[in-house]
C-alpha cells in the first residue's frame, strides 16, 4: 500500500469530481462473481451492520482490516476507498485529521518544547494557534507554501547537513530575513578588505562600534544581522550567500562581548576566502562541527587580527594589572575585553590552563553592544517586521 | 607532468590566499592614529583626525592620573617587588628613588625628612615616563636590583640628586647598584 498523503487526501475530500457509487460497485461485483451479499460478507468475515456503516461512510471508527478487505473485494485502490469513506465522515472527524496534519507539520519542522521555552510559542497555544504563529512568522499562508518555498532554495543542491530542528528553524529564519532585507548595495571584495583593516578600533566603542561597522559593511553589500542565541543550536555565527551577496548572522552564544567581534571577523574571513564553498552550499554554519575543514583558518585569522601570539607573550606578565592591560589595549586600538578573552584562549591552548571564568568584570554587557542593531529575539510576530526594522538601522538617510 | 603542474598551481593559489591574509593582517595592525566614521552621503568609512579631538582634551586629567599612579605604578611595584619584612629596607630604597623622580628631584633628606612635595600630584608625562620603565621591568627580568639601577640612572639623567642615607642603608643601596652589573 502506498503512503497516504494526508494533505492531498484532505484536499481531495473537499474536491468534488471523479466520484463513484460504492454501493453500485458492490452490486456489480456480486453480479460478476455470482454470489449473494450474505455469502460475500460471510467469506469476508464482516458483520452486516459493520459493512453497511463502512459503505455508507457512517462508521465512526472503521476497522482498518475491514477497509482493506472491502477495497480488495471491490477491486479498487485502498487510497481511493479511504477517500470515499472519509468523504462521508462528520466534520468533527475531518477536523481531527486536519489537526493530525498540523501536528505533523509542527513536529517535523519545529522543536515545540524549546521554542515555547524561548517564548516563540505561547504555552497556552493550541495546535491551530501554533501553526498560525509559525506560518505568520515566516510570512506564508499555508503549510504547503511553507514546505514548498522554503525547502527548495536552501536544501536543493546540498544534502541537509543536520537533523536538528532548532538549527533548521534557525537557518530558515535567517535565510528568510536576508531575503526580505534584500540589501541593494553591490558586493565588492576589495572594498570589504579596506573596511576590515579599519575595523579593530571600533571594538573600543561598546555602544556604537558594532553598529558603525555593520552599517559600513551593509553599504558594501555585506549584510550582518544579530540574533539571540537559540538554545541547543551551538551556532556562534553563519555566512549565507544570497543573490551573490554575503550575509552574516552573529549570535550572542556565550554572551560575551569579545566573542561577537571574534565571530564577526571569523565570518568575514569565510566571505573573503571561502566564498565559493559557501556559495555552493548556500550557507555555512560556524558551530561545533567543521564540515569543510575551513574553521581553523578562519579562527586563526580572527585571532591574529586582534591578538597574535606575540601580543599574548607580552601581555601575560601583566594580565593581573588592569591598568597595563588597558594601556596595551589602547595601543592596539581594541577593547580590553578582547585582550582578556584571547589571553584565556592562549592559556588553554598552550598550557592547558583554564581561565574561562576569569576577568569577567572586564567584559562589557553584550546587550548594550547589539541593542542598536535590533537583534532578533524570537518573540517577534513575523520576519517581515524584523527585516524592516533591521534594514532601517542600516540605511543611510 | 600535467599532474605536477596542477599541484604547483594549487600550491600557488594557496600561497596567494595566505599572502593576501598576511597583507590584511599587516594593514590591520598599523596604528591608525585616526578614528573612522561613516560619511552620510556615500556610506564609506571616513577618517577623522584624532589629533583634532585631542586639542580639546585637558592635558592633566585627575581620573587618568589616579589610574596611572594607583593602578599602574603603585600596583605593579607592590605586586612584583619581594614582599615581607625582610625586604622592607630594599623596597624603601627603591621607593625613595622613584619618589625623587616623581617630585622632580626633591628629596626628604634636604629638609629633615619632610619633602614638601607629593609624587602623586606630579605631572602626568612624568608619571608616564616612570610607568614605562616599570612595565618594561615587569615584562623583563623582574630583578629588584635592576629596577633600582634603572630609577637611579633615570635620576642621573635628569640631574636629580639621590636620597642620603645612614651608613647601613647606604651600604645596601650601593650593594644593589653593584650587584646588578
Amino acid at each position: 500500500m502506498k503512503n497516504i498523503d494526508v494533505d492531498k487526501l484532505l484536499q481531495e475530500i473537499f474536491n468534488d469530481g471523479d466520484e463513484f457509487d460504492v454501493k453500485e460497485r458492490f452490486e456489480e461485483k456480486l453480479g460478476e462473481y455470482g454470489i449473494s451479499k450474505t455469502k460475500a460478507l460471510k467469506l469476508l468475515n464482516i458483520d452486516k451492520d459493520v459493512f453497511d456503516e463502512i459503505l455508507e461512510g457512517t462508521a465512526k471508527q472503521p476497522n482498518l482490516i475491514h477497509v482493506v478487505k472491502v477495497a480488495e473485494f471491490l477491486d479498487i485502490d485502498v487510497h481511493e476507498f479511504v477517500k470515499m469513506i472519509l468523504k462521508n465522515q462528520n466534520p468533527e472527524n475531518i477536523a481531527s485529521i486536519d489537526r493530525a496534519r498540523k501536528l505533523k507539520f509542527l513536529m517535523k519542522n519545529f522543536d515545540v518544547k524549546a521554542l515555547t521555552k524561548r517564548g516563540f510559542f505561547d504555552g497556552d497555544d493550541d495546535i491551530d494557534e501554533m501553526v498560525v504563529k509559525a506560518l505568520t512568522y515566516f510570512g506564508y499562508n499555508s503549510i504547503k507554501e511553507f514546505e514548498d518555498q522554503l525547502v527548495e532554495p536552501l536544501y536543493s543542491r546540498s544534502v541537509r547537513q543536520f537533523s536538528d530542528k532548532m538549527k533548521d528553524f534557525w537557518v530558515r529564519s535567517a535565510y528568510q530575513t536576508f531575503k526580505l532585507i534584500n540589501n541593494p548595495n553591490p558586493y565588492d571584495r576589495e572594498r570589504l578588505k579596506d573596511t576590515i583593516v579599519n575595523m579593530k578600533p571600533y571594538s573600543q566603542d561598546v555602544t556604537n562600534g558594532l553598529h558603525t561597522v555593520c552599517k559600513a559593511l551593509y553599504n558594501i553589500g555585506v549584510t550582518v544581522i544579530f540574533q539571540d542565541y537559540l538554545e541547543t543550536t551551538h551556532v556562534r555565527g553563519a555566512t549565507f550567500i544570497i543573490n551573490n551577496k554575503p550575509c552574516i548572522v552573529i549570535t550572542d552564544y556565550l554572551k560575551k562581548y569579545p566573542t561577537l567581534w571574534f565571530t564577526l571577523m571569523h565570518e568575514l574571513h569565510h566571505v573573503l576566502f571561502d566564498y565559493d564553498t559557501v556559495a555552493s552550499n548556500r550557507y555555512h554554519l560556524s558551530d561545533d562541527e567543521d564540515l569543510f575543514l575551513i574553521e581553523e583558518k578562519a579562527n586563526g585569522f580572527a585571532r591574529d587580527f586582534f591578538m597574535p601570539i606575540e601580543s599574548f607573550q607580552y601581555i601575560k606578565s601583566f594580565i593581573n594589572s588592569p591598568y597595563v592591560v588597558d594601556k596595551f589595549a589602547k595601543e592596539q586600538e581594541m577593547h580590553p575585553s578582547l585582550v582578556y578573552s584571547f589571553f584565556a584562549w592562549y592559556q588553554k591552548e598552550l598550557y592547558g590552563k583554564n581561565f574561562y571564568a576569569a576577568f569577567k568584570e572586564f567584559y562589557p554587557n553584550c546587550k548594550i553592544a547589539v541593542s542598536k542593531l535590533n537583534p532578533v529575539s524570537w518573540n517577534e510576530d513575523n520576519i517581515k517586521e524584523v527585516s524592516e526594522k533591521i534594514k532601517a538601522v542600516f540605511e543611510i538617510n | 607532468m600535467e599532474e605536477n603542474n596542477k599541484k604547483s598551481k594549487k600550491e600557488q593559489e594557496l600561497s596567494e590566499a595566505d599572502i593576501e591574509r598576511l597583507q590584511l593582517l599587516q594593514r590591520a595592525h598599523e596604528r591608525k592614529g585616526k578614528q573612522l566614521t561613516i560619511t552620510d552621503d556615500t556610506g564609506a568609512l571616513k577618517e577623522i583626525d584624532e589629533l583634532r579631538q585631542l586639542v580639546s582634551k585637558q592635558l592633566e586629567s585627575p581620573e587618568e592620573k589616579y589610574s596611572i599612579y594607583y593602578k599602574g605604578i603603585r600596583k605593579l611595584l607592590m605586586d612584583h617587588l619581594p614582599k615581607g619584612e625582610d625586604y622592607k629596607q630594599m623596597r624603601d630604597i627603591i621607593y625613595d628613588e622613584k619618589n625623587i623622580f616623581l617630585n622632580l628631584g626633591k628629596r626628604k633628606s634636604d629638609n629633615k625628612g619632610v619633602r614638601g612635595s607629593d609624587g602623586r600630584m606630579t605631572f602626568q608625562p612624568v608619571m608616564n615616563e616612570i610607568l614605562d620603565i616599570i612595565i618594561a621591568w615587569v615584562g623583563g627580568s623582574q630583578n629588584p636590583f635592576e629596577l633600582y639601577k634603572q630609577f637611579y640612572l633615570l635620576n642621573e639623567k635628569h640631574e636629580y640628586p639621590h636620597e642620603e642615607y645612614d651608613d647601613s642603608t647606604r651600604g645596601v643601596a650601593n650593594a644593589m647598584l653593584k650587584l646588578v652589573d
